[in-house]
């Protein structure tokens, strides 16, 4: 929140409420230009809320949404792609016609979109499919189509709910591609996801909800560091060190590595190395032990 | 090209491939047809089967009657002589009694014979005998009987003009009065009357029902298949309402116009002996257009509530019941198209499309009745339009869930 540049989409103490409950509450967050933002949360937390609001599918009963620091109206949603969690497709009709309707409903012509269709599509596997019927396409090759109907109109954010849901590896290689190529472009993504794994590896940031607030919020790595406890360590090493004096507890775990849990934080790796060469322990490495994303995320939600 | 004529096109192309419009379009005005040949079909069996020309026997016993010795048969003039059978024609033989009309019809010298009894001035009874396979005959299928008999019975009692109109007592010739000149009207006149509402009516009901369908069936896909959210994304609720809406609209016109134009070689062929309303023409397009948007806004908009197409159907339903509803009123407003209830029903926007229609075909309306009702009906779209939108917003992102009464009233308040 704290950064210099212009954000692309700033959402702005956002609220909302159904029959009374409120299911988002002061919810705050910018998206930059070529950063993709991880929105994790587990069920029923308001990910799929905060989406539809910031699409404009549903009002805020509180707060605001900027877009390229003007207020954000209708004519930004041009500027948006959205792929729901709730997706479908034309089943009837063709590839060709079902995204040249979408790239119409944001105002691109025909021509174009059906020039931008082919390249995206061949990006993601399915060149040659413009004339099939979408009921002829598997679910994944459905999916990869209505990925394609999110970009057809080159937007500068876009906003991805579950983007791998269903996808075999392949395609889910060819998705991850397509999101990275975005960032490359200079697009802000927001990125809704269950796959802790490849929020990790995909996103520069991440924002955490939990029961429709915004609980934890950062750069992953940062994020991690953080979090993590000080104490927790990792030897690489054959030797029992329950006998160390400076550990509280030593649990051998696969990969030939020790993790000990050291009695106080202020130990650091010098001090465990010493002990580790005075008592001629052979040692491949030492490493204060960071959580991963998916340890983070349960924390938080815990807490 | 505006948002709503984008999703207009894409619904208007989508509805006129699916084969169940090509079906009912096409099919309906050929099922039609197969109708009106089969009930064609006696008449054109009778022309082949009945006789052209029979001999019957005559006993007058009271000596009243004199029956003339031959009668031809008449065949109607153009299409109607064609499909028609033709009258019979008749060579009368008198016979002196009971028993020489038996020998004659037993010799096959006639066909039957018909005895005038003594008691028949206080009876009015008329015997007839005839051979099975000229078949059962009365006064109405042997012309010169009844003609003979009131003629033989006025004889010397009235002057020939009397007995003329005893023969054609009634001979309507109508004239209307009312703004303009006073109008004479043929003896088909008034079929226009009917015919002009009553085939508004069926084509206004035909394109409702059907394109509502269509509509609902667009609106459930998109629901079901999950494709809305992708949608209303990209449009406002509104844009996605009035687009749907107007490209159903184009569907149904496009039905009626199919219809209109192979229908047109009928109506054609009865415009010379049909008065047509000059007003309900010139208006019909306006009310039919109302009434559909009227119409298919609530069907819509209703119909959005329903978790899939056929609890869609369902809620809809009592719309359809309300285009029924006029139907019911047909021959009292006919009757009576400037009475009171007559004047109501044209002004109440539910009814106006058909009952303005009824009373504009069958009398003159008074001018500021016409546009108070097409004021009313198109003000009562806007708020159609308009409440339609707000259920329509909501409901359409609710997956597989119907809202309660009290849901939907809360939305349609909340604006």
């Amino acid at each position: 929140m704290n950064d210099e540049r212009c954000p692309l989409l700033a959402a702005r103490s956002l609220v909302k409420e159904f029959g009374g409950k409120r299911v988002l509450n002061d919810v705050c967050f910018d998206l930059f230009p070529g950063e993709i933002v991880g929105l994790l949360g587990p069920n029923g937390a308001g990910k799929t809320t905060t989406l539809r609001l910031l699409v404009d599918l549903l009002r805020p009963d509180e707060g605001t949404l900027q877009f390229a620091g003007a207020t954000a109206d209708r004519s930004a949603m041009d500027r948006i792609g959205y792929l729901p969690e709730e997706r479908g497709l034309y089943k009837r009709l063709t590839v060709a016609r079902v995204i040249s309707y979408f790239a119409a409903l944001k105002g691109v012509s025909r021509p174009v979109a059906e020039a931008r269709a082919e390249a995206l599509l061949t990006e993601l596997g399915l060149g040659g499919h413009l004339t099939t019927k979408c009921e002829a396409l598997s679910k994944g090759m459905q999916q990869k189509v209505q990925l394609v109907g999110a970009l057809i109109h080159d937007p500068e954010v876009v906003l991805l709910d579950e983007p791998f849901s269903g996808l075999d590896p392949v395609s889910t290689q060819q998705v991850r591609e397509q999101i990275r190529q975005l960032r490359e472009t200079g697009k802000a993504v927001l990125l809704s996801t269950h796959l802790m794994g490849e929020a990790e590896t995909l996103c520069d940031r991440v924002l955490m909800i939990s029961g429709g607030e915004l609980v934890l919020e950062g750069a992953v790595q940062s994020l991690k560091e953080r979090r993590a406890d000080g104490r927790t360590w990792t030897v690489e090493c054959d030797t029992d060190l329950t006998a160390c004096p400076l550990v509280q507890s030593a649990e051998r775990t696969r990969g030939g590595r020790v993790q000990v849990v050291v009695l106080n934080p202020d130990v650091v790796s010098a001090d465990l190395l010493r002990w580790l060469a005075d008592h001629r322990v052979e040692v491949q490495g030492v490493a204060k032990q960071i959580p991963s994303l998916e340890e983070v995320f349960l924390r938080a939600v815990a807490s | 090209m505006s948002r709503s004529l984008v999703i207009a096109k894409h619904e208007y192309l989508t509805s006129i491939t699916r084969w169940e419009f090509i079906l009912l379009t096409l099919g309906l005005p050929l099922l039609g047809l197969v109708v009106a040949a089969t009930a064609a079909l006696p008449a054109l069996l009778m022309a082949r089967t009945v006789p052209t020309h029979l001999t019957v026997g005559v006993v007058d016993e009271t000596g009243l009657f004199d029956f003339p010795k031959e009668v031809a048969g008449k065949k109607l003039p153009g299409a109607a002589g064609r499909l028609a059978p033709p009258q019979t024609g008749y060579t009368l033989r008198r016979y002196a009694t009971r028993e020489t009309a038996v020998a004659g019809l037993r010799g096959k010298a006639v066909s039957a014979y018909l005895v005038i009894p003594k008691d028949y001035v206080t009876s009015g009874e008329v015997l007839t005998e005839s051979a099975l396979e000229t078949g059962l005959f009365s006064d109405q299928s042997l012309p010169p009987l009844r003609g003979t008999l009131v003629r033989g019975l006025l004889k010397d009692r009235a002057e020939q003009a009397i007995v003329d109109r005893v023969l054609d007592p009634v001979n309507i010739r109508r004239v209307t009065t009312g703004p303009g000149k006073p109008k004479r009207r043929g003896p088909l006149a008034d079929m226009g009357r009917f015919l002009v509402p009553y085939g508004f009516t069926v084509l206004m009901m035909m394109s409702i029902f059907g394109a509502s369908g269509y509509l609902l069936r667009g609106i459930s896909d998109e629901k079901e298949g999950r494709i809305i959210e992708i949608v209303l994304s990209s449009v406002t609720a509104q844009d996605l309402f009035l687009g749907k809406l107007l490209g159903l609209s184009a569907v149904g016109l496009t039905q009626v116009f199919v219809w209109l134009a192979m229908g047109i070689v009928p109506a054609a062929a009865m415009l010379p002996f049909v008065d047509l309303p000059a007003a309900a023409i010139f208006f019909a397009p306006l009310f039919f257009l109302l009434g559909f948007l009227l119409y298919g806004t609530l069907i819509a908009g209703i119909g959005a509530l329903g978790g899939s197409w056929r609890e869609s159907q369902q809620l809809s339903g009592g719309v359809s019941m309300l285009v029924i509803l006029p139907v019911m009123f047909f021959p009292v407003l006919l009757e009576a198209p400037n009475g009171g209830l007559a004047v109501a029903l044209s002004l109440f926007p539910f009814s106006a499309p058909i009952v303005m229609m009824i009373r504009l075909s069958a009398a003159p309306v008074p001018w500021r009745q016409v546009l108070l009702s097409v004021a009313l009906l198109s003000g009562c779209v806007w708020v159609a339009i308009r409440l339609s939108v707000r259920l329509f917003r909501t409901a359409m992102l609710m997956y597989g869930k119907r809202p309660s009464v009290r849901e939907a009233l809360r939305w349609l308040r909340a604006g």
